[in-house]
């Protein structure tokens, strides 16, 4: 398997090649709801996440729901 | 009964949830308050994160209404307004834009982009404008569900500073105007009602109050008690005195008396 480098929330993240989407997330913030994720700037539903493969250099953005006005 | 989007609500406060010391103080506040509709923010989750402020007001039953605190441009606002959907399961939005850190204005040629984008990908659009009749009927006729006029800068506590044109953008609309930011006290509220707004959004006044859930049943109270002044037909002022009882030469009819 060959390594490959992606941001999450702009932080450097090493991954096998061939990793999931549902794998990432499920690997860095565990069984939790509620969260929406942009790959490269495209929002991609939950439903999508485990036949989301994904690619050296690709930008992740995770958001979830806090306290506001 | 407040109609948004062919949503009924009884309640006519909506509540933000920000700035609560504990989530237990805001859960108890928000059930004093009344309210039915309660706004959220969006932000990057970091993997350590554990609040989890989305469970307990979905278990109580709120419609959550995400915000897109944080956007400067309507591009942003419509990418936070795509993920608040997606991980919260609501297509209502609060759309509020404001590039400015210190004051807080909204931006309204952003306002109205990102509005009329949102419209058209199926949204429920509220946004947060600055008190200007023009912008909200503009915003109106793009599709918004409602307006969200300020009374006076975020979290400012001023009250309603912007009256004069709140009176014309309550009169001039046909979607419902809810009065949001500035509104610091119950008479606050209880104003923005009389004067016949639909709704007022609250936050800062109930979370930052000596005692937040005392203080959500004070504005439950003067939001009904405005609406209900409003809905009597407030009596009209005058510049001079008129009497409250009848002037009788009480004082000379006692003198023959005797």
């Amino acid at each position: 398997m060959k390594p490959i480098a992606l941001f999450v929330n702009g932080e450097v993240v090493q991954l096998d090649s061939g990793t999931t989407l549902a794998a990432l997330m499920n690997e860095r913030y565990g069984e939790r709801d509620n969260m929406a994720v942009a790959l490269n700037r495209m929002v991609v539903p939950r439903a999508d996440w485990a036949r989301t493969e994904l690619n050296q250099a690709d930008r992740l953005d995770v958001f979830h729901a806090v306290a506001g006005g | 009964m407040l109609t948004i989007a062919n949503t009924q609500f009884s309640s006519r406060l909506l509540t933000g949830t920000g700035k609560f010391s504990q989530p237990q103080t805001m859960i108890e506040a928000l059930q004093a308050s009344g309210t039915e509709l309660v706004t959220l923010a969006l932000r990057r989750l970091e993997p350590q994160h554990s609040d989890h402020i989305f469970q307990p007001l979905s278990a109580a039953g709120y419609r959550l209404l995400p915000n897109t605190s944080g956007a400067r441009s309507a591009d942003e606002a419509v990418q936070a307004a795509r993920l608040a959907r997606e991980a919260l399961g609501t297509h209502w939005l609060k759309l509020e834009i404001h590039p400015d850190p210190r004051w807080l204005m909204p931006d309204p040629v952003e306002t109205l982009a990102a509005a009329e984008q949102l419209v058209r990908e199926g949204f429920v659009v509220l946004p947060y404008v600055h008190a200007d009749p023009v912008l909200c009927k503009r915003l109106e006729e793009v599709g918004c569900a409602a307006v969200m006029p300020l009374g006076a800068p975020i979290g400012s506590n001023r009250g309603l500073e912007s009256r004069a044109f709140l009176d014309i953008i309550i009169e001039q609309s046909q979607v419902p105007v809810i009065v949001d930011a500035g509104i610091g006290r119950p008479s606050h509220a209880a104003e923005a009602m009389e004067r016949g707004a639909d709704a007022v959004l609250v936050n800062t006044a109930i979370a930052t109050a000596a005692d937040p859930i005392a203080m959500a049943a004070a504005f439950r109270q003067a939001v009904e008690a405005g609406r209900s002044a409003y809905l009597a037909g407030l009596a009209g002022t005058a510049a001079s005195a008129a009497a409250s009882s009848p002037l009788t030469d009480f004082l000379e009819a006692d003198h023959e008396l005797r």
